[in-house]
C-alpha cells in the first residue's frame, strides 16, 4: 500500500452565496500516483484544487498532508504550499509580471531563494518544458499555449512535491496537449506526485494510475481507471461517459477479438497495436 | 500602445543599458526645456528624431504617428496664443494674428516637441520591466513598483477583454446604429468593470498559490553598463549645448 502524501476528509465548502460547492468530500492521493480528478463542469473539481494548498479553506473537514492536519496560519501556509504548487486553469489569473523569466522566479523568490539561485532554477524549469526561447518576452504577447506552459513553469520553479494541474489540456492543440503530457510523464519519474482535473476522458484514461469521479460536490468513487471508468452508470449519473478505448477494448473482448486475461489497452496508439498485431500485444 | 510596447521590445538599443537611456531622454528633456527655444530644443526635437528612428530602428511612419495627438495639443494652444479674436460692438468679430503672442507660442511649440521626442526615445527604446527594476534600484517604494507592474499587466488583459467583448457585441448586431451603439457600450463598461472584480481576485489566488505574501517579488534583468555608450551620450548632449548657443548668437528668430 503506497504512502498517503495528501487528502482531504469531509471536505464542506460554501460559496460566499450560500451555494455549496464542496459536500462532504474525500479524496486520497498517494505519493508518487498519477491522480485524475474527473467531473463535469461544475461539479467542483477547480473548487477542491484550490483546497489542496489552502487557496480556500474548507467550511467543514480538513486537508492532511503527510497525515498531519494542516492548519491555516500564515507560516504553515507558506510550508504548505511549497510542497503543493497549483496550476489554475486560465494562465491570465497567473502570469502577472511584465516578462517570462520574472513571472517564473516570483514563486523561488517567496521561498527565500537568492537572486542567483533563482535564476538558476528558471533557467532550469524554462529548458525542461522547453520555453527557454521565451525567456525575455513580454507576458502578454505569448499565446494561449505558451502562457500555459509559463504558468506551469512558474509553479514547477518551486520544485512542489505535489503537482496540482487544473484542466491543463484545455485550449492546446493537439501537440501542445502531447507535449504537456510528455512533461508530466518527466515528473513523474522524477517521483512528483500528480494530481489532474479535467473532463477529457480519454486523457485520463490514458494518463492516470487512479482516477477519482466528482459529482455535485461529493466524490462518488476514487480507485483504479479501468475499473472505475467501467461503471458506466456511475459515469453517466456525474455527466461524463467511458472513455473511447476503454469502450473499444471492451466491446473487442466482447468479440472474442481480444484475450480477456490481458490487460485492456489503455491509449488509441496501444489499442492500434493490438489490433495490427493481437499475438503481440 | 500595443506598437509601443513591441518596439521596446524590439528595437535595436534594446540591449542598452537603462540608466544609459535614461541620461539621454532625461538630459536631453532637460535641455530642451532650458536651452533657448530656438535653435535649441528645435536640435533635441531633430537629433531624439534621429536617434529614435534611424538609431534604435523604429520605423519613421509610425514615429510620426504616434507625435500626431501631442502635435495636435501643441498646435491647438499655440494657435490659441498666436490669434487673437476680438469681438466688439463696433467692428464684430475680427480675427487677427498677434505678432507678441506668436512670440510665446513659438517657444512653446519648440521646447513642446522637445520634450515630447525626449520622452518618445525612452518609451520607444526601453521595456516596462527594465524601468521597473531601476526603480526598484533607486528605492522606490515597492508598493509603488507593484502597481506599476500590476497596471501595465492588466491594461493589456483588459484591452484583450474589452476588444473580445465588442467583437462578440458587433457580430451581434450590437453597433447598428447610434443607440445600440451607445446601449452596447454601456453593457461592455459595465460587465468590463464586473470582470475585472473577478479577474483581481482570481488573480489573488493564483499569487496565493505561489506564496504570495503582499510582495510582488520578481527578478531583475542583468544589464551592463557601457562607458563608452555614458560618454557618448554626454558627448552628444554637450554638443547639442554648443551648437545652440553658437547658432543663437548667429540667427534670431525675427521679431
Amino acid at each position: 500500500m503506497a504512502e498517503v502524501i495528501l487528502e482531504a476528509r469531509q471536505l464542506d465548502y460554501r460559496y460566499s452565496g450560500g451555494a455549496a460547492g464542496l459536500r462532504g468530500l474525500d479524496l486520497t492521493v498517494k505519493r508518487g500516483s498519477k491522480l485524475a480528478v474527473l467531473g463535469a463542469n461544475g461539479a467542483g473539481k477547480s473548487t477542491l484544487l484550490l483546497h489542496l494548498n489552502g487557496v480556500l479553506r474548507p467550511t467543514r473537514g480538513e486537508i492532511r498532508l503527510d497525515g498531519r492536519p494542516v492548519r491555516y496560519s500564515r507560516q504553515e501556509l507558506s510550508l504548505w504550499r511549497q510542497q503543493v504548487g497549483v496550476v489554475l486553469q486560465d494562465p491570465d489569473d497567473q502570469l502577472f509580471a511584465a516578462s517570462v523569466f520574472q513571472d517564473v522566479s516570483f514563486g523561488p523568490l517567496n521561498q527565500g531563494l537568492s537572486p542567483p539561485t533563482a535564476r538558476e532554477r528558471v533557467a532550469e524549469v524554462l529548458h525542461a518544458l522547453g520555453i527557454e526561447s521565451l525567456w525575455d518576452r513580454p507576458t502578454h504577447s505569448l499565446s494561449f499555449g505558451q502562457k500555459k506552459l509559463v504558468a506551469l513553469a512558474g509553479v514547477l520553479a518551486m520544485r512542489p512535491r505535489v503537482l496540482v494541474l487544473d484542466e491543463p489540456t484545455a485550449g492546446l492543440d493537439p501537440w501542445g496537449a502531447q507535449r504537456l503530457v510528455e512533461s508530466l510523464e518527466l515528473l513523474h519519474r522524477a517521483d512528483t506526485t500528480l494530481v489532474m482535473a479535467t473532463h477529457d476522458m480519454d486523457l485520463a484514461y490514458g494518463w492516470a494510475s487512479e482516477v477519482a469521479v466528482l459529482d455535485r460536490g461529493r466524490a462518488v468513487l476514487q480507485g483504479a481507471p479501468h475499473l472505475v471508468l467501467q461503471d458506466e452508470q456511475l459515469l453517466a449519473g456525474a455527466h461524463l461517459r467511458a472513455p473511447w478505448t476503454l469502450q473499444m477494448g471492451l466491446r473487442l473482448q466482447e468479440l472474442g477479438l481480444y484475450p480477456a486475461a490481458r490487460v485492456l489497452p489503455r491509449t488509441p496508439e496501444e489499442l492500434l497495436m493490438c489490433l495490427k498485431s493481437p499475438e503481440l500485444a | 500602445m500595443y506598437l509601443i510596447d513591441t518596439y521596446a521590445h524590439t528595437n535595436r538599443w534594446r540591449r542598452w543599458h537603462t540608466l544609459e537611456k535614461l541620461v539621454l531622454s532625461a538630459g536631453m528633456l532637460l535641455l530642451s526645456l532650458i536651452l533657448p527655444p530656438w535653435p535649441g530644443a528645435a536640435l533635441v526635437f531633430a537629433a531624439m528624431t534621429l536617434l529614435t528612428t534611424r538609431g534604435a530602428g523604429v520605423p519613421f511612419g509610425f514615429y510620426a504617428r504616434l507625435l500626431l495627438p501631442p502635435l495636435g495639443f501643441i498646435l491647438a494652444s499655440a494657435a490659441a496664443l498666436a490669434v487673437s479674436v476680438t469681438v466688439g460692438p463696433r467692428v464684430g468679430w475680427h480675427v487677427s494674428f498677434s505678432p507678441t503672442g506668436a512670440a510665446v507660442a513659438y517657444p512653446l511649440l519648440l521646447r513642446s516637441l522637445g520634450a515630447t521626442s525626449s520622452l518618445y526615445l525612452l518609451a520607444l527604446t526601453t521595456p516596462v520591466v527594465d524601468l521597473l527594476s531601476t526603480l526598484r534600484r533607486w528605492g522606490l517604494p515597492q508598493f509603488v513598483l507593484d502597481l506599476m507592474l500590476l497596471s501595465y499587466r492588466f491594461l493589456f488583459v483588459l484591452t484583450d477583454t474589452a476588444r473580445a467583448m465588442g467583437t462578440a457585441q458587433a457580430s451581434r448586431l450590437g453597433y447598428g446604429d447610434l443607440r445600440t451603439a451607445r446601449h452596447s457600450l454601456g453593457l461592455l463598461i459595465a460587465s468590463l468593470i464586473r470582470r475585472v472584480l473577478v479577474r483581481a481576485n482570481r488573480l489573488e489566488q493564483g499569487l496565493a498559490a505561489r506564496g504570495y505574501d503582499g510582495n510582488l517579488a520578481v527578478l531583475s534583468p542583468e544589464q551592463a553598463l557601457a562607458p563608452a555608450n555614458l560618454g557618448r551620450i554626454v558627448t552628444l548632449e554637450l554638443l547639442v549645448v554648443t551648437l545652440s548657443l553658437y547658432l543663437k548668437e548667429l540667427w534670431t528668430w525675427p521679431r
